[in-house]
């Protein structure tokens, strides 16, 4: 065969005649372009079965000498089917179906694929042994700067589109008693076994069809293969208890039989009671110089290509095995056509063919030279010719392990077929903790130690016959039943398979290399060799060096020849060489189906949309979006524009908040506070647990007022705190922080598991909405909606009130919502906490508004409020708290009661508070030119022992902003307590710079605390 | 207008300036007619004509201001059994009344009730709302505030909460009368499945302020059935 390819016309004409051809719908054609030239198969044809038809075999480059690969698996198992179509790279040729309007191109290349100019570097490959990019680029000093450009220039392989436009992939949870991976004789059998019990059956298969190696496969003790194929997925198919899944990859195990499966464009979430992994083996190839020219395939490829998609695969043939299927395939191969130049048995000798007294050997033996095939045993292939398709293979004979004749014969032939035995399926076991260990008799891996509730069955399983294949999969459906609660009446016997399908040592080592190991990385035997030679001897480390077995095939070829590669070079077993960790995912995974239809959840204020209209700067707290300022209309940024790092950006939101917070001080503002966590507390023991979770005391709380509350950990750090509201002797409502309050329910559930305290405690924050009215005018805003006595004597500071909120309703009587209210002065004016139940805080918000009119209330955002309680010198916990803050440091012991024997916390308290005290959380003050001289200090900077740059770091700013109320720079930070004197002074680095705050008493405004206690 | 949180929907609705309750995602419901709740709030009460085949496959009702309540202490059977609301066996299992009340147990001591289509919860609503109405040890819960109330129905269920939930709630292992409180889409809610009008329906009460983002999650979860929004009539 050459490489021209066939023209459209005859390429349809070209195929094999039914039964071959068992995908192919032959009533339909599909056309496409490959390389620009059209291409034509039929539906059913993967893209690479479609471009075999039209005769084209070199499919792409390889991945570091640019050498022509075409198929070798046919099964998408392998590298060399990569190409690219459109803007997607990686596209597994075989695997992918034809398409219309498809353009498909090889990847890797420079140039075209026909004419890659980097096809030259096979040429050097003696410049670039294994690991020699850890050797080369780094020296002299600096080089690298210019060969990172080079390489990233040469590095990747396919062109990914970065214009693309998403698709939509989900995700989707599956349950189901059994789960059997993989459709073969084995995975069917077990399915059927399985659900005829009675239980909920999951059937994966990779491919399109049911059959796995029936599809494909000739068996020397079956005669029909596709009789049984029918005759199986007949059943399965009809039974009610199992569920099919084609074009269904199982990607990977993971704890308790957790599957993810790869299906279209959703990833399936799979939880098996039981999974049976009847996932087959992997035909392995054998090494030999030009091992990976096209036309080179393994004999399932070839047996694939003629009875899936009836591509005749040669002209003339070499087959080269190590088991009876080779005979298999070559025998197939005459029928369709195909002359097989000669039949290369790598197993034993002239006087002794096969080294077996397999009946059914001898059998195929016999029908091979009654189908006119030459035989050679004892012989095996040293290299195969050809420049962009095989052309001609030499043959010599095996005089020892790895070792050949000094000569041997030429044979002409475009097809060369290899089969040296199996790989056991073995990552998704190794996957689930199983261990491979190897059978020098039968030169195969077996796999063993297996979790619980995983089974496997069929030639993963070391069973090869059809016969053993069948019971061993009855075998592991029984074992599953049997922990499902459901034996069988009569339990089937575990199975043995004496049937040797592994040739012991398939690798021959040719002088000028180009004996590939592992196709996807390039890699020879001498590089496996070499890399133990240098100190990596582990086959872990070899990997690591070498790169053997990171590429897409994930091992599926390479794991085998190289385990006996580094162990004979070591001189140790293969079991104890074994191979390189197995790690998800199996085969190459979209980012789609991970980054797909995620959940982002989001919470929104029963105001949010009214801050949206008004144009707030919305922020994340948590999971809800607040607003941090509502700037002038027409002055929203967005994107990377609203970066505070952009002097606009921070104009805008600096006179914002000024604008803001000078309203409040002045008239009146409104700001939404739901988030803020409530927890309400009932029962004949409320108080008692306030008592103990909090520092202060609240047994003697009096009925309608307002008790600040402080929350300690065990380690005597504050972690929260909030208003404790007593609307009854038996009811506290109190309030946490936005991102606290989930950790302090919790809190308090879990120590009254323990305590058995008689109250009822409820996480009510989603139940109410709530709004702060602040300013001077507040108390005429609300007067106007409420019943309530609001004089300061009726409602006075740190007060709590129940009752009800006037809503005006156009041309009929008020109507009224209940309304909890709080005067509490948190921004340092005379204000109000007005909480409703959350299906009324948008109409709360908009009366207010609207009493508001005649005042000029205006809204405030969180920024705003995070400036006035500063000028009140109010902290916020978590930012002017960390990890280590406790009472002391802060200021709070007036809120630490010292009159009772516990609350959450007090004994670490204690202790620290005791310790000789190494900081404090003090306030400053810096003049206000520093704003413009981009010297104002920001939450992080550092505070130091003295003005030297290098000075010890005695604490760190934790707010500060511009007060224009107050005329400067305001500020809290920790100093050391030498440094927390009113009056001391405060050595700041700012970018860099020194810049020198003086030490000031808080708060900052209204010392007095007159404005709040109007 | 902020990029945070930002939603394609329009701020005001027209409708919703004479209500004064509202639900968390009142602005994502649309419908050709509304019905008054006894809560003195509206629901949709049909979408539109197409709502009894959506329903039938995959729907989506917002139910927020249907009442429902709830209580919790040691003697609040004594409350239910007063007003002779079934007591489900179990926690983690409901019961529907007579009148078409699902009763909700949600632990030993925890009941919660959801109105009936029926009665637009004028039975629901007639319940004690207070402290001082109920005995003592029985606290009522603020559930019609805390919790936003969304249903699925039709004959997809199972296959649209295997794309919302890692819980298996196929009918086989979830049937009529089972409760979850686990995760959906990522927040926690309470699952309920239910048969009302001869329709598969699964309750979902979910935390107030998350409302409109699980409405979100589930008009996706349901497009690939054909499904959409049907109003409260699909339960009469």
């Amino acid at each position: 065969m050459n490489s021209v390819a066939s023209t459209p016309s005859t390429a349809l004409s070209q195929r094999l005649a039914a039964p071959m051809g068992l995908l192919l719908d032959r009533s339909e054609t599909v056309q496409f372009r490959f390389e620009g030239q059209p291409v034509i198969g039929y539906k059913g044809d993967t893209i690479g079965s479609a471009l075999l038809g039209n005769n084209y075999w070199m499919w792409s480059r390889s991945f570091k000498y640019h050498r022509a690969r075409g198929p070798l698996t046919m099964s998408a198992h392998d590298a060399n089917s990569l190409v690219q179509i459109q803007g997607e790279p990686n596209v597994l040729a075989d695997k992918m179906a034809a398409a219309n309007d498809l353009q498909v191109t090889g990847q890797n290349v420079n140039g075209t694929l026909a004419k890659d100019k980097d096809a030259i570097l096979g040429h050097f490959g003696r410049f670039m042994p294994v690991g020699f990019y850890y050797r080369a680029f780094y020296k002299p000093k600096g080089v690298w700067d210019w060969w990172e450009k080079q390489i990233r220039e040469k590095a990747g392989l396919g062109i990914a589109d970065l214009k693309f436009t998403p698709e939509y992939y989900d995700k989707a949870y599956r349950f189901y008693d059994v789960v059997v991976v993989g459709s073969g004789p084995a995975g069917m059998t077990a399915a059927l076994t399985a659900a005829d019990a009675g239980v909920e059956v999951l059937l994966l298969e990779e491919h399109s069809v049911l059959g796995g190696s029936l599809t494909y496969a000739d068996f020397s003790d079956l005669d029909d293969p596709e009789a049984l194929r029918q005759q199986l997925i007949s059943k399965v198919t009809q039974h009610d208890k199992i569920t099919v899944m084609t074009d269904s990859v199982c990607n990977a195990w993971f704890v308790d039989n957790w599957l993810p499966v790869l299906h279209g464009k959703r990833l399936y979430k799979i939880r098996a009671k039981e999974c049976i992994m009847a996932t087959g083996s992997y035909e392995q190839h054998v090494v030999f110089r030009g091992n990976d020219l096209p036309g080179v395939v393994m004999c399932s490829a070839a047996m694939r290509m003629m009875k899936l998609y009836a591509i005749k695969p040669g002209q003339s043939a070499v087959v080269v095995t190590g088991n009876d299927d080779g005979y298999l395939t070559a025998l197939a191969l005459v029928a369709q056509g195909v002359e097989v130049k000669a039949l290369v048995d790598m197993r034993g000798g002239v006087d002794d063919p096969t080294g077996t007294d397999s009946v059914e050997t001898k059998n195929l033996i016999f029908r091979a030279q009654q189908a006119g095939i030459a035989l050679r045993f004892g012989q095996t292939l040293y290299e195969a010719f050809g420049k962009e398709h095989v052309e001609a293979v030499e043959i010599r004979a095996i005089r020892g392990r790895g070792k050949v004749a000094d000569n041997g014969d030429l044979l002409r032939c475009d097809l060369v077929c290899m089969s040296s035995g199996y790989m056991p399926a073995y990552q998704l076991l190794c996957q689930a903790g199983g261990q491979l260990s190897y059978d020098e008799e039968r030169a195969e891996f077996a796999i063993r130690h297996l979790p619980e509730h995983l089974h496997i069955a069929g030639s993963v399983n070391g069973k090869h016959s059809i016969g053993a294949v069948i019971k061993d999969a009855e075998y592991a459906a029984a074992t599953a039943l049997a922990l499902l609660g459901q034996p069988l009446a009569t339990a089937p016997e575990a199975v043995e398979c004496s049937r040797k399908v592994n040739y012991d040592w398939p690798i021959f080592p040719h002088p000028k290399g180009k004996d590939f190991v592992d196709y996807d990385e390039d890699l020879q035997s001498k590089d496996i060799v070499n890399a133990t030679r240098m100190g990596y001897r582990d086959v872990q480390l070899v990997k690591r060096f070498s790169t053997v077995g990171m590429g897409p095939s994930q091992g599926r070829h390479s794991a085998l020849p190289t385990a006996r590669l580094v162990a004979q070079s070591t001189n140790r077993s293969i079991t104890e060489t074994g191979v390189t960790t197995a790690r998800p995912p199996l085969t190459p995974e979209k980012l789609a189906y991970l980054a797909g239809r995620g959940f982002d959840p989001y919470r929104q204020t029963a105001m949010h949309h009214r801050h949206l209209e008004l144009g707030a700067k919305m922020i994340p707290a948590g999971a809800w979006a607040r607003p941090a300022f509502y700037p002038p209309q027409g002055s929203l940024l967005s994107g990377s524009a609203a970066s505070p790092l952009i002097p606009r950006s921070r104009k805008i939101r600096n006179t914002a908040i000024e604008a803001e917070a000078l309203h409040v001080r002045n008239h009146v503002g409104l700001i939404d506070v739901s988030t803020l966590g409530g927890i309400e507390l009932r029962g004949p023991d409320a108080a008692e647990l306030m008592n103990r979770i909090y520092t202060f005391g609240f047994l003697k709380q009096p009925v309608g007022k307002t008790r600040y509350a402080v929350l300690t950990s065990d380690q005597g750090v504050v972690v929260d705190d909030g208003v404790a509201c007593r609307f009854a002797d038996d009811c506290f409502y109190v309030t946490a922080t936005t991102t606290g309050v989930d950790a302090v329910y919790r809190l308090m559930t879990f120590w009254n598991t323990q305590w058995r305290l008689d109250v009822d405690i409820t996480n009510v924050t989603s139940a109410f909405a709530a709004v702060n009215l602040a300013g001077p005018d507040s108390r005429k805003v609300l007067e106007q909606l409420t019943d309530l006595d609001l004089s300061k004597e009726g409602f006075p500071y740190l007060a709590c009130r129940e009752g009800e909120i006037r809503i005006p309703v156009d041309g009929k009587a008020d109507q009224t919502i209940p309304a909890r209210l709080l005067r509490v002065g948190f921004v340092g004016e005379l204000g109000y906490e007005i909480h409703v139940p959350s299906r009324y805080g948008e109409v709360l918000w908009d009366v207010l508004m609207q009493a508001g009119a005649a005042f000029d209330i205006k809204p405030f955002g969180v920024e705003t409020q995070r400036l006035l309680r500063l000028e009140k010198g109010h902290i916020i916990i978590s930012q002017d708290t960390d990890g280590m803050s406790h009472p002391g440091e802060l200021g709070l012991d007036w809120a630490v009661s010292k009159n009772k024997p516990y609350f959450n916390g007090c004994r670490a308290v204690d202790i620290v508070m005791k310790r000789p005290q190494s900081r404090k959380l003090v306030g400053f003050k810096l003049p206000a030119n520093l704003v413009a001289a981009g010297k104002k200090p920001e939450e992080g900077h550092l505070v130091l022992a003295t003005s030297a740059t290098e000075a010890d770091i005695t604490g760190n700013v934790t707010s500060c902003e511009y007060s224009p109320t107050v005329g400067a720079i305001i500020g809290m930070a920790y100093a050391g307590v030498h440094q927390s004197e009113v009056g001391a002074r405060l050595p700041i680095r700012v970018n860099g710079e020194i810049v020198t705050a003086e030490v000031v008493a808080l708060p900052f405004y209204d010392a007095e605390q007159a404005r709040q206690d109007m | 207008m902020s990029e945070l949180y930002q939603t394609d929907i329009s701020a005001h609705v027209e409708w919703a300036d004479a209500e004064l309750a509202r639900s968390g995602c009142y602005r994502r419901s649309a419908g050709a007619r509304r019905v008054e709740t006894a809560a003195g709030a509206s629901v949709i009460a049909q979408v539109d004509n197409g709502d009894v085949q959506r329903a039938a496959k995959a729907g989506v009702l917002e139910l927020s201001m249907l009442p429902r309540t709830g209580y919790r202490g040691t003697t609040t059977t004594d409350l239910l059994a007063a007003n002779k609301l079934p007591i489900p066996a179990r926690p983690n299992t409901a019961a529907s009344s007579a009148n078409g009340e699902c009763v909700l147990r949600l632990s030993q001591k925890e009941y919660w009730l959801l109105a009936s289509p029926a009665d637009l919860g004028a039975a629901v609503m007639a319940l004690p709302t207070t402290g001082a109405e109920t005995p003592d040890h029985c606290y009522p819960l603020f559930c019609m505030d805390s919790h936003a109330w969304l249903m699925l129905t039709g004959e997809h269920l199972s296959n649209i909460m295997s794309k919302l939930s890692g819980v298996d709630m196929r009918e086989s292992v979830f049937p009529v009368g089972s409760i979850a409180q686990t995760s959906i889409a990522r927040i926690n809610a309470i699952m309920v499945r239910q048969q009302i009008n001869g329709l598969p329906v699964m309750s979902i009460l979910c935390d107030t302020a998350s409302s409109d983002y699980l409405w979100t999650a589930l008009m996706d979860a349901v497009q690939e059935f054909e499904g959409g929004a049907v109003g409260l009539d699909v339960l009469r």
